[in-house]
Parts: C-alpha cells; sequence; structure tokens
C-alpha cells in the first residue's frame, strides 16, 4: 500500500509541474516535404558545425504557424520564401522588383518589424510555374495571349488568387476566359493524358521530374521570386554568433534543378530525409558524419511535449473547476448555466477550438493549453459537483448540529467524501486530453501529434504509428496511474465497491 | 405547532412522545436552532436563543441523532472530539476526553480509538454517537428518537445505559421517542404532544394515574399492552 501511495504522489507531482525540456536551436518547417528537406539540411548543418544542439520541429501547419512560432520563440529559424513574405506576411503588392529588390526590401522589414534575421539565400526559387505539353510549343506565357482554344486546368488556389489566374490575366492581357479549378495532384495527370492543355505547379516540384512537360516561361515577370532564405530569430543568432558561419555555408547551394532532384528522392522515391540531407551536404564537403545517432529521438521529447502539455492544462482545470463546482453546489440556480457552457465547450470539434485560439493567443504551447484546459473542465466541474451533491444529508445535519460551520463543512466533510469522485473526474479529463492533444501539432505545439500529421502529410504509415502508439501508451498508463490517486484519497473507513 | 410550553430543569431528563407526525422531532430541532421558530421564545440557561450566536449555541448543546450519522472517514477518536476541537480544547484535554468518553461508553481506546465506524455495530455507533455529543460536557443534550433503529436487546442495553450517564453525569436532557415505555423509563417527566399540540406533561406517575383525557389514556394503554 505504500509503495501505490508514493507511485501515486510521484504521478501528481508530475501532473504539478511538467517537465521542462529545451534545447539550443529548434528548427521548424511548414508541412511540404521540400520545407521539411530544407529544414533536416540546415539542422545537419548546424549540428556538424556548431556545438549547438538541434531540436527538430518540423511539419507546423502553414505560412502564418510557422511565422508565429517564429515570434514566440517556439522555433529560433526556419526556411521561408522572399515572395511569400512580401504578399503573405508583409501583405504587400508585387509590383515588379527583381528578386534582389524584393530580398533587400523584405529582410529589411522582417528585421524593422519582427526583429527577424533573413538569412543567406539558399539559391533556387520556388516559384508559380505555368506547364503544358511540350508538342503545343508554348514558351513563354505572352504565346497564351487570345488563344482561347485551349483548355486550361488550374489549381483551385491559383484560379482564385489574386497574384494566381486573375492577376495573370490582366498582366499579360491574354483575354482568356475564366478556367477550370481543379486539385493539385490531378493536374499532370489530367494534362499528360490530353484531357487539359496548360497547368500551373511549383517549379522545384518533385513529381514534375517525372513527365516531360514545357516549362513556360513568365517572360515579363508576373510573378514575384520566391527565393528559400532562412528566417532566423534575431535574439537567436545575438546568444549564437556561430550559428550565422554555419548558415552562411548553405548560400546559393542550391539549384532549382537540384531542389527538384532531392524533392523527388524524398517524394516519389520515399527515401529518409536524413540520408538525402546528408548525401547533398557531404558532396558539398559541409557534413561528414552521417547523422542518426547523435540527433535526438523526437519520440522522447515529443512524449515529455505530450504529457507536459496535458498534466498542466489538467492541472489549471483543477484550479478553476473545483472551485466552480463548490460555487454551483450552493447556487443552484447558476448550476444548469455552468454545467451547459462547460458541456457546450466540450462539443466544439477539438481543430475548430484549436482554430479558434490563433488569432486570439498565436500559436505553439499557449493556445494548446489553453484549449485543453477548456476540455478539460466539464469532467471535472460535473464530477466535483455531483459527488458534493451526494454527500449524505444526515452528515450535513449532523456537522450544523455540532455547530460547524458551512465552510467547515464543506472542507472537512463533503470535499474529503467527494474526492475520489472528483479524482475520477480529474482521471476522465486527463485520459481525454492526452487524445486530443495530439492534435496540438496543428498549431505548433508540439507532442506526439508532431509524427502522427507529418505521417499523413507524407503518406507514411510508420511515422504516424510513431506517435499514435506512444499517444496510447500514455492515455492508458494516466489512466492507470489516475486510478490510484483516486484509490489513495478515497478516504478511509468508507466502503465503496 | 402550537400552545407547546415547557421547563426542563438542571440535571432532569425530559421525554417527548408522541405519535408520528405529532410534531416531536420539530420541537426538539427548535432547540438548538435546526428549526426556527415563527412565534415564541425559548431560553437557554436564562437567555434567549435567538440572542446566542447560532454557532455557539449548537456546540453548548450535545445532539444524537436518529441514526449515529458519525463522520465515515473519521476513527472513531476523530469523530469524539469534533466539538472540543471547535471550541479549541488543547490537545491534552482533547485527548484525554476522549480516553474519559470512550472508557465512560465501555469502548476502551486501545480497542476502539483508531476504527472507523463502519467497522461497528448498530449499537457501537450509537454509543458513539452518545459520546460525541457529551465530549464538551454541555449544559444540555438532545436525543432524537436515537434508538430507534436498534434491536430490542441493544436499545434495552442502551437506555441503561442512559440511566448510568444520568446517574453519574447529571445530564439534562431532552429525549424524543414514539416508545412509551423508553419515555416512562428514561424521562423524570413526560410531555405529550399530538397533532403539534401539548396536551399533557407530568411524571410518568402523575400521567398514569390521571391522564388528562381519552388519547393519553389509549395511548398509555395501547403501548403497554404489546
Amino acid at each position: 500500500m505504500n509503495y501505490k501511495r508514493s507511485l501515486s504522489l510521484l504521478f501528481l507531482f508530475m501532473m504539478f509541474f511538467g517537465f521542462s525540456w529545451s534545447q539550443d536551436i529548434s528548427i521548424g518547417s511548414k508541412t511540404h516535404p521540400e520545407s521539411l528537406l530544407l529544414g533536416e539540411i540546415m539542422a545537419q548543418t548546424i549540428e556538424q558545425n556548431t556545438d549547438l544542439t538541434v531540436t527538430r520541429r518540423f511539419g507546423l501547419g502553414g505560412t502564418l504557424i510557422c511565422f508565429e512560432a517564429l515570434k514566440t520563440g517556439e522555433i529560433d529559424l526556419y526556411i521561408e520564401y522572399t515572395g511569400t513574405v512580401l504578399t503573405a506576411i508583409l501583405k504587400e503588392k508585387y509590383e515588379g522588383q527583381s528578386p534582389q529588390e524584393i530580398y533587400d526590401y523584405i529582410s529589411k522589414e522582417v528585421n524593422r518589424k519582427f526583429e527577424f534575421i533573413a538569412g543567406k539565400s539558399l539559391g533556387f526559387s520556388n516559384s508559380y510555374v505555368l506547364i503544358s505539353e511540350k508538342k503545343l510549343n508554348l514558351n513563354e506565357i505572352s504565346d497564351l495571349q487570345g488563344r482561347t482554344d485551349l483548355n486550361l486546368g488550374f489549381s483551385n488556389e491559383f484560379v482564385k488568387r489574386e497574384d494566381g489566374f486573375q492577376g495573370l490575366n490582366k498582366f499579360y492581357n491574354l483575354q482568356l476566359s475564366a478556367p477550370r479549378g481543379m486539385e493539385h495532384g490531378l493536374a499532370y495527370k489530367a494534362l499528360q493524358e490530353g484531357q487539359i492543355d496548360v497547368t500551373d505547379a511549383y517549379s522545384t516540384d518533385g513529381r514534375l521530374a517525372e513527365y516531360d512537360f514545357q516549362l513556360i516561361q513568365d517572360n515579363k515577370g508576373f510573378f514575384p521570386d520566391y527565393s528559400a532564405f532562412p528566417l532566423i530569430k534575431k535574439s537567436t543568432i545575438e546568444k549564437h554568433p556561430e550559428l550565422s558561419d554555419a548558415l552562411n555555408q548553405l548560400e546559393n547551394i542550391l539549384t532549382a534543378e537540384k531542389m527538384q532532384e532531392l524533392n523527388h528522392r524524398y517524394e516519389i522515391d520515399k527515401e529518409d530525409i536524413s540520408s538525402i540531407a546528408f548525401d547533398f551536404l557531404s558532396e558539398q564537403g559541409i557534413v561528414s558524419e552521417k547523422p542518426g545517432i547523435t540527433t535526438s529521438n523526437p519520440i522522447i521529447r515529443q512524449t515529455l511535449e505530450h504529457i507536459q502539455l496535458t498534466f498542466i492544462a489538467t492541472f489549471l482545470a483543477i484550479l478553476l473547476a473545483v472551485p466552480l463546482a463548490i460555487f454551483i453546489t450552493y447556487k443552484k440556480k447558476t448550476a444548469s448555466w455552468i454545467l451547459s457552457i462547460t458541456g457546450v465547450i466540450q462539443t466544439i470539434p477539438s481543430l475548430a477550438l484549436l482554430g479558434f485560439m490563433i488569432p486570439l493567443f498565436g500559436i505553439g504551447f499557449t493556445p494548446a493549453l489553453i484549449a485543453l484546459f477548456l476540455y478539460a473542465l466539464l469532467p471535472i466541474v460535473r464530477n466535483t459537483y455531483t459527488g458534493l451533491l451526494s454527500t449524505d444529508p444526515i452528515l450535513i445535519e449532523a456537522g450544523q448540529a455540532m455547530g460547524m460551520t458551512q465552510k467547515q463543512i464543506l472542507l472537512k466533510v463533503r470535499l474529503p467524501l467527494a474526492m475520489d469522485m472528483i479524482m475520477a473526474g480529474v482521471r476522465t479529463a486527463l485520459t481525454i486530453n492526452i487524445g486530443t492533444a495530439t492534435l496540438a501539432a496543428f498549431i505548433g505545439a508540439g507532442g506526439l501529434g508532431e509524427s502522427i500529421i507529418t505521417g499523413i502529410t507524407l503518406n507514411d504509415n510508420d511515422m504516424i504509428l510513431r506517435g499514435a502508439i506512444p499517444a496510447a501508451i500514455l492515455a492508458l498508463a494516466a489512466d492507470q496511474g489516475m486510478a490510484l490517486v483516486e484509490k489513495a484519497v478515497r478516504p478511509k473507513g468508507v466502503n465503496k465497491d | 405547532m402550537n400552545d407547546v410550553s415547557f421547563t426542563v430543569n438542571k440535571g432532569e431528563t425530559l421525554s417527548i412522545i408522541g405519535t408520528s407526525g405529532s410534531g416531536k422531532s420539530t420541537l426538539l430541532r427548535t432547540l438548538n436552532r435546526l428549526l426556527s421558530t415563527t412565534q415564541g421564545n425559548i431560553e437557554f440557561r436564562g437567555k434567549n436563543i435567538m440572542d446566542i450566536p447560532v454557532i455557539e449555541l449548537r456546540r453548548q448543546i450535545g445532539y444524537v441523532l436518529q441514526e449515529p450519522a458519525l463522520f465515515p472517514h473519521w476513527t472513531i477518536e476523530k469523530n469524539i472530539e469534533l466539538v472540543p476541537q471547535l471550541l479549541g480544547w488543547s490537545k491534552e484535554n482533547i485527548a484525554e476526553r476522549v480516553q474519559e468518553l470512550l472508557e465512560l461508553m465501555q469502548m476502551p481506546y486501545k480497542n476502539y480509538g483508531t476504527r472507523y465506524p463502519s467497522e461497528l455495530s448498530g449499537g457501537e455507533k450509537q454509543r458513539i454517537g452518545i459520546a460525541r455529543a457529551l465530549a464538551a460536557k454541555p449544559d444540555l443534550v438532545l436525543f432524537d428518537e436515537p434508538f430507534s433503529a436498534l434491536d430490542p436487546i441493544t436499545r434495552s442495553d442502551l437506555q441503561q445505559e442512559i440511566l448510568r450517564l444520568k446517574e453519574k453525569l447529571k445530564m439534562t436532557s431532552v429525549f424524543v421517542t414514539h416508545d412509551v415505555k423508553e419515555a416512562f423509563l428514561l424521562g423524570d417527566r413526560v410531555l405529550i404532544l399530538d397533532r403539534g399540540k401539548m396536551i399533557q406533561t407530568g411524571t410518568p406517575k402523575e400521567i398514569m394515574n390521571n391522564p388528562v383525557n381519552d388519547f393519553v389514556e389509549k395511548f398509555i394503554a395501547t403501548e403497554y399492552e404489546l
């Protein structure tokens, strides 16, 4: 019995304080394969050219999530594209500036507005391109003018965007009618089979190498340049100046063709990301040691993050839910209100709730913590309330008759007798949270969801399981651990089956 | 409840009997303000109980409930020491008092002190209920049908116990019961209630010899025939 008590105490301790986990440098990436590859290339470069340790935080939603994560310091750097910073982050219109002008402008602006440093360009640009079958002899976008006979099929996003078809049509005065929108993944196939004649693509897309298409030149420069470069937090560089030297080795190291080849190896040949990065970097003489042993196992980091997130959220929920439940025990009128509100929160789909958090709290740990905190409220409020109401009325009368105050009856009789019921609520909350927290990776909060989400984008079942299995084990362990706590706090002398 | 007026003298036990619904428990609960009166006065040691803070009043009046209503998560010791604790007695005094009461109840501390109520028989629980009520040496103890849920043998034992306590402690008490025999056995004086009205009050002898009406006569008679 004694060891059980100490076990459960240890468990509570973990719950109250969580774990802290820190690394020198944290590298982020978006979910698309190129972003992950470049993240890995930077990671190995830093690991083998400095004494810094690196945490990989790959697969963070999209541009805005990575950018927010950089702002909050969840990550220290990630690969961004000049044109994306100009249009999506600074929200400015492209007015024909040269690639160098864009780079100079945005590096000045991100430094001024956000205290970020734009690292040296990696040398290639990943921009929108139009492609067609070679036999159509379309070499430049100007060649499309007035070609209403062509069957256009563009990705849905490209059709809608102002810097996509609409702008292009006006800029080149193509006088084309609105094209058909379609799923990007299907466009290559449709083009090859002749169902459409022209579509849009990303210039470094790994799948482009699979086909022999004509790239139609943006001869008048409608698309801004999308040069890839590392975007770094200024404070990180100030703290670790050696970081600049390491990353400067990557200047102009990639051409669009080389990038496309690496993407192809990753996306189509399903090669291991760290081998691709190592092969490339060792060719360039930047790294010499094959990584794998030196990199920290993400499962451990993710598991610890997962525990930290869920335990802290649940602990904070206890701090609010228990007093709230006590309050509604004495104010019957507000009881149904409070229970309904917490119930409604519970019914908000997890992804939607996480989404609501972004405009309010940004991304990363905090918004995920708040969302999980909200989810944990209902089970704890409900169980505490039920537990308090189930006090035998004759015990309350006995307490009153002995001259106990209402507060004494609450603290010495009702709460102790309800304690195991309350802990059962905490147990439910914690178990639910461990499951829900796998979605927190979408907003950059880390945890085991990282593996699951990256696995889904890469269609990699092994990777999905590397996140899903520890999450399941964690949920079971938490459930059993809380069962011990529940037993330990059960008032002695009270027989319950 | 109307037309009820009575006095309990120091060292005296007043039994209140009546049929169910006659209001005997209600009457008892007004004495420690578990229920409040709409009219009339109740005085405790010469002072209107409404002028005594309710918490203070209750800590000076012992109360034994129908079910023992011991706190199940507390040991016997902790249950007994509740009121002295609330009154802020010193540790030594409390420990001594618990020993003394368990001795009085013939439930020695070393056998019972650290046990939990669920480990006790019905009769033992009610003895602890009485010990709890007596713990802070109250000037008045209220009994609310304390033995009604017990079997006849245990009940009889406990009745003897009460007589012993009366003798030994000069306890002042009000004892509510629906058992006429019990009322006559334990009460120095008896008060008979019917439908919220006081019908007769007097010593057991006076009542038996001169029942004021048919109701009292029948009430006493039926009980004794059983």
